[in-house]
């Protein structure tokens, strides 16, 4: 059981750094796209930021089955904002980026 | 509860609007429209994102596979998408470095040309299809520039209308100003006519106040001059009563005396006797003719003093008389001063009420004036924001030509660099 917990935190930590590493990689790409879907561009990435946020808290929780260093209210707490704030705010950046970029090209 | 009912659908709708997104992707990229966006498969990859929390409402899954089902999809999903991005970071970086170093080199091989060429060719494409774009944009903004301008000279009528009516409210506003300072003055003049009527009415309460005092004294002296007639009436009546009592008493002693100097004389007729007797008798009768002459002149005096005093008494009726007619005079004076007052009186309340009557114009005016300013001022405002509004379509004209130049200004860069390129 140990030993699971231990994998999962491992993964999600290895998720944390390759969305940051993605997030980085897209801030450069976009220079080089069209000034037009900037905006949409910005959006996704601000959606990425908000799954990188999610994923930051779940290292934070499976950490704490772990090493115990969080009181488990402090950690019901982050576990809603999670649900309730971070992940449909990723949701609707994404649909929003979609959205600019589809309109800021057809204009 | 609810917190758990509202947990549970906040992950149908994440799925959901993932789902949206991704018709909404793949709709736009198939008609053609995202032509131009070169990290297309970033997006596609990221879209698989809806996957892990898909999963995570599966109920047919245990919750530890569920956990694990998540995390590996998330590192999985994560992982293509920074392998895709380093990638496509690369693809866009690499080339372009590679041919910049080769220029500068001066070491330009064919295939690398032909990349360039081919990455050239497609850029100008791009820029074709961008300067068909802003040619699209210009003629867009050619016809908002119109109409603009349209909206300008309307602006401008409205503005010139709108200063027209400010002109006639400062004029309005001069003339209220004006009729403002003549109803000052009225009412400076009425407040003067106020303060002289005010003035004639003390002058009349001290007239009045004094003609009283006036009456009191003529009173007074009536009183007085009544008091001392009573006792004149008085005297007169003691003396009248004293002196014919004396002037009777005299007369009978007199007539007594007649009688016996008759009866002495007829003694004496009679008789005839003794001569020394009659002598003495005559002597007597001397003296006492005497005394009777004397006390004749006695009455005489006194009858004169009686007369005196009856003229003294005639002058004082006379002075009494006399003090009556002017007392009766002085009554008429008062009655005809009390009516002059009265009439003062009443026309000083006509003038009272029509002062009033100018008051309460004036106000109603003044009231008329302050609503009628204020109609003006709301107009004002008005007039102020339409400026502003004008003002800030300006603004907006300006930006959008700005804009403008500068989209022109890029073509005209882009045009260069393609001919660069060509060359």
């Amino acid at each position: 059981m140990i030993m699971q917990e231990y994998i999962l935190t491992g993964i999600n930590v290895l998720s944390f750094v390759f969305i940051v590493l993605s997030v980085l990689v897209m801030i450069k790409i976009k220079k080089f796209e069209d000034l037009r879907l900037g905006n949409g561009f910005k959006v996704l990435i601000l959606g990425f930021f908000f799954l990188g946020l999610f994923l930051l808290i779940n290292v934070i929780r499976y950490l704490n089955t772990i090493f115990q260093f969080v009181q488990e209210n402090y950690l019901s707490y982050l576990f809603n904002i999670e649900e309730l704030i971070l992940i449909p705010l990723f949701a609707i950046c994404f649909l929003a980026a979609i959205i600019l970029f589809k309109e800021n090209i057809k204009l | 509860m609810a917190f758990e009912t509202l947990l549970n659908i906040q992950g149908y709708v994440v799925v959901l609007i993932l789902l949206i997104a991704a018709y909404t992707w793949y709709k736009a990229k198939y008609s053609g429209i995202l032509d131009l966006f070169k990290a297309k498969k970033l997006v596609d990859i990221a879209l698989l994102l809806f996957i892990p929390f898909l999963i995570r409402k599966l109920s047919f899954l245990k919750s530890t596979d569920k956990d694990v089902l998540d995390s590996v999809l998330f590192l999985l999903v994560l992982l293509i998408i920074t392998l895709f991005s380093l990638k496509e970071y690369r693809d866009i970086k690499g080339p372009r470095a590679k041919v910049i170093k080769e220029i500068k080199a001066k070491e330009l091989t064919s295939e690398i040309a032909k990349k360039e060429l081919k990455i050239v060719e497609k850029r100008k494409k791009d820029l074709e299809k961008q300067e068909k774009e802003i040619v699209k944009d210009i003629d867009k903004l050619n016809s908002k520039e119109k109409t603009i301008k349209n909206k300008e000279k309307d602006t401008n009528k409205k503005i010139g209308k709108l200063e027209k009516e400010k002109q006639e409210l400062k004029n309005k506003i001069k003339e209220f100003s004006k009729d403002k300072n003549q109803t000052k003055k009225e009412t400076k003049s009425l407040e003067g006519k106020n303060l002289e009527l005010q003035r004639k009415q003390k002058e009349l309460d001290y007239e009045i106040i004094k003609l009283n005092k006036e009456k009191e004294d003529i009173n007074n002296k009536k009183n007085e001059l009544k008091s001392r007639q009573k006792k004149l009436d008085d005297y007169y009546r003691k003396l009248e009563d004293n002196l014919y009592g004396k002037i009777d008493t005299q007369k009978k002693v007199l007539k007594l005396k007649a009688k016996e100097i008759y009866d002495l004389e007829k003694e004496l007729q009679d008789k005839s006797i003794d001569v020394e007797k009659n002598r003495k008798i005559e002597e007597k009768l001397k003296k006492e003719k005497e005394e009777l002459d004397k006390e004749k002149i006695k009455v005489k005096d006194d009858l004169n003093f009686l007369k005196s005093k009856e003229e003294d008494l005639n002058v004082e009726k006379e002075e009494l008389d006399a003090l009556k007619v002017k007392m009766e005079k002085l009554k008429e004076k008062l009655e005809q001063d009390k009516s002059k007052i009265k009439e003062r009186k009443q026309e000083l309340e006509i003038l009272g009420g029509e002062i009033e009557k100018e008051k309460d114009n004036f106000m109603f005016e003044k009231m008329k004036f302050s609503k009628d300013k204020k109609y003006y001022k709301e107009k004002e405002d008005k007039f102020e924001k339409q400026l502003n509004e004008f003002v800030e379509k300006e603004k907006q004209l300006r930006k959008l030509e700005q804009k403008l130049k500068e989209d022109q200004e890029k073509i005209e860069i882009l045009k260069k660099s393609v001919k660069f390129e060509d060359l």
